[in-house]
């Protein structure tokens, strides 16, 4: 299946793809695994426009056509 | 060691100049910089003065590592009581002045009374006097700093200034450093200007000495490495790499809040200044770092020289400051404005007239909000059309404020008293009368707290919940970090080094810097004691000022008006969950104040 992937902040720097293919019933862990990006880099996943907290990013299954945001942390400033 | 030992008292009413030893006393349980400034503050003034009276008191603080060896270290705080809030004001700020200021030989600069007519204060090694400001009255940051530097033929200076704004009682005026630095918050400059003080202009011989310059060396360069892995994206992106992400969370201030994401986000973020257009023009130039610094997130910009705002004024047509996160949100999406170049421009002016650009662009729009609902209409504001997205609204009332005309005078009272003047109070994005940053405290929860309890009124930089916030919109748990992070946040702000560190530097790394540097063993634990130590201060200057637990509070829209969209769509803030357990947490009453036991563990009885 195909996901829609769209990165923020630096983390384009570490991945530059606008979606990712994955197998069926893969969760938004895979998917960051998948891309390259580092979970610790990583301040919120949403999946069409819902936040996905960091404790569900291994149970959140994907879907296909699903549009998933990585987004860089927050620093302030 | 690395305290110089010294501070310099400067009464502007007799004209006295005199050097006094730092209070050793005071320096191991204030560190320096916000902390130290605070202590000072508080046992030389009554906090019910008022701010713009000659009894108010400025402080211009550095701290143990500033001007050291250390990346990040050239920082120094301007700690007073604020005209925007009537409450302590600490602003912050990089470039070369604070080292100056510790080269020249002290920790600590203390300005009181008031000048019966404008001088500046000029430190040149062991020469410092009072000179004569007259010429300077009126005149720029920019002007001001060059006529100093070729009146004493010295461009070595490094000069500390206000700007007209100051000199014209903007309430959010900015003392503005190396011409594009700046101690941006709380009206700092505005309490300068009262004081008839136009600018300090500095120049320091001594160097800094530390207690173990081997152990030093070692551990500021390892440090330096740390810091190298996790801030590649300041370097080459600067602060307003959020702001795309603030768009995707939901949390980007809209319209004066109106709104928590705008459509027009990637024309003024941080690749747009990285985008080269169809003529070639490319906003971004370089990037700058402050002394010591070796993140280097400061942004030099330029403007098309075909662009509205400056095409007929070549005195623009240079490199200067460029759009940090916070300006081009101000500048941006809380007003509606999608022009990277109008949003440049009103940086430069910011620079220029020495004003805050985050309370200036939320003042303005809450103007635009009373102009569209017609409480307000265009013979109040000079015939500008003063409607959301419009850019040349941005950078007429930019220069109109900066130099306190026509509709400028009233924008420059800051949004609420400007609110309040029409009417309507509810619509004044502030705490304690300050204006919110960039940040939506309904998509963020604990910045939402930490805007609420913040000792300078509104304020993203005295806590750090980013963490606890993105992983759950949600009041709960937040109090505790939002404590925390106030806390330590203090204790960072008095080190002398820059927070942007902190995403790579925790207590142990600022603490080993610190233990190699300066007298007395500090450990992670003694600083974040600190830090709480500091915090408690500043919040009872602030209860002696006269503010209670009402004005811990946030405006209605936030607390009443959920988002309307992103990923807290339809969330409003948690405030009355987390400000009990806050309470609780700080040692406080419920009523905010904190307790004897609480006062006599911190040593503030």
């Amino acid at each position: 299946m195909r996901v829609g992937v769209k990165v923020t902040g630096h983390l384009i720097d570490l991945c530059s793809a606008t979606h990712v293919d994955l197998d069926e019933g893969a969760c938004v862990d895979a998917a960051l695994g998948a891309l390259g990006i580092p979970p610790a880099q990583v301040g919120l996943v949403s999946v069409n426009g819902e936040a996905v907290p960091k404790a569900k990013r291994s149970e959140m299954v994907l879907r296909e056509s699903d549009e998933m945001v990585v987004m860089a942390p927050l620093t302030g400033g | 060691m690395s305290w110089q030992g010294k501070i310099l008292r400067v009464n502007l009413t007799s004209g006295d100049i005199s050097r006094e030893p730092l209070n050793m006393e005071w320096a191991n349980d204030y560190i320096g910089e916000r902390g130290l400034g605070t202590k000072y503050l508080w046992e030389n003034m009554d906090p019910k003065a008022d701010p713009m009276g000659p009894d108010n008191v400025l402080i211009f603080a550095t701290g143990p590592l500033t001007g050291t060896g250390a990346s990040t270290s050239g920082r120094y705080a301007v700690i007073t009581k604020g005209p925007l809030t009537g409450a302590i004001a600490c602003s912050n700020s990089g470039g070369k002045f604070g080292a100056e200021l510790k080269f020249a030989g002290f920790d600590l600069l203390l300005v009181e009374g008031r000048s019966e007519k404008p001088v500046y204060l000029l430190i040149e090694g062991d020469e410092i006097s009072l000179q004569k400001a007259d010429k300077l009255w009126g005149k720029t940051v920019w002007e001001t700093d060059e006529w100093i530097k070729k009146t004493h033929h010295n461009p070595l200076l490094k000069i500390a200034t206000i700007g007209v704004a100051g000199e014209r009682g903007v309430r959010y005026a900015s003392v503005v450093n190396d011409l594009h630095r700046a101690a941006g918050r709380s009206g700092v400059g505005t309490v300068m200007g009262s004081k008839n003080l136009k600018a300090i202009a500095v120049r320091g011989t001594q160097g800094v000495k530390v207690k173990d310059p081997t152990r030093f060396m070692a551990v500021t360069d390892e440090m330096k490495n740390l810091l190298a892995k996790h801030t590649g994206g300041l370097t080459k992106y600067g602060t307003n790499a959020m702001m795309d992400t603030m768009q995707e969370f939901g949390g980007l201030p809209t319209r004066n809040f109106k709104e928590v994401q705008f459509e027009g986000y990637d024309k003024v973020d941080a690749k747009a200044m990285l985008k080269t257009d169809e003529t070639g023009h490319t906003n971004l130039l370089t990037n700058k770092a402050c002394f010591g610094c070796t993140i280097a997130c400061g942004r030099i910009a330029h403007i098309r020289k075909d662009h509205f705002t400056i095409q007929n004024r070549k005195e623009y047509w240079h490199a200067s400051g460029g759009l940090e996160y916070e300006t081009a949100f101000a500048f941006g999406p809380v007003i509606g404005v999608d022009d990277i170049d109008a949003c440049t421009f009103a940086g430069y002016l910011m620079n220029e007239h020495g004003m805050d650009p985050i309370s200036f662009g939320v003042t303005l729009a809450a103007a635009m909000e009373l102009y569209e609902m017609g409480v307000i209409t265009k013979e109040d504001t000079d015939g500008v059309e003063l409607t959301f997205g419009n850019p040349e609204a941005l950078t007429i009332m930019a220069e109109k404020t900066g130099k306190q005309e026509g509709f400028g005078e009233v924008l420059g009272l800051g949004s609420r008293l400007m609110c309040e003047k029409y009417g309507h109070p509810e619509l004044s994005m502030t705490v304690k009368g300050q204006e919110f940053a960039g940040y939506d405290s309904r998509a963020l929860q604990g910045m939402g707290l930490g805007y609420a309890t913040g000792n300078r009124g509104a304020c993203h930089l005295k806590h750090d919940t980013f963490e606890a916030d993105m992983d759950d919109q949600t009041g709960a748990g937040k109090a505790e970090p939002c404590k925390t992070s106030q806390d330590w946040t203090a204790a960072v702000d008095s080190s002398g080094l820059c927070m942007f560190t902190m995403g790579a530097w925790g207590a142990p790394e600022f603490a080993a810097q610190l233990d190699a540097d300066t007298e007395g063993e500090w450990t992670a634990e003694r600083l974040t004691h600190c830090g709480e130590r500091i915090w408690n201060l500043e919040r009872m200057f602030n209860l002696a000022a006269g503010l209670t637990k009402a004005d811990d509070t946030l405006p209605p829209r936030l607390l009443n008006d959920p988002a309307p969209s992103g990923t807290a769509k339809g969330k409003v803030n948690e405030l009355d969950r987390m400000l009990p357990e806050y309470y609780d947490l700080r040692g406080w009453s419920e009523d905010g104040v904190p307790t004897e036991d609480t006062l006599g563990r911190l040593g503030l009885r």
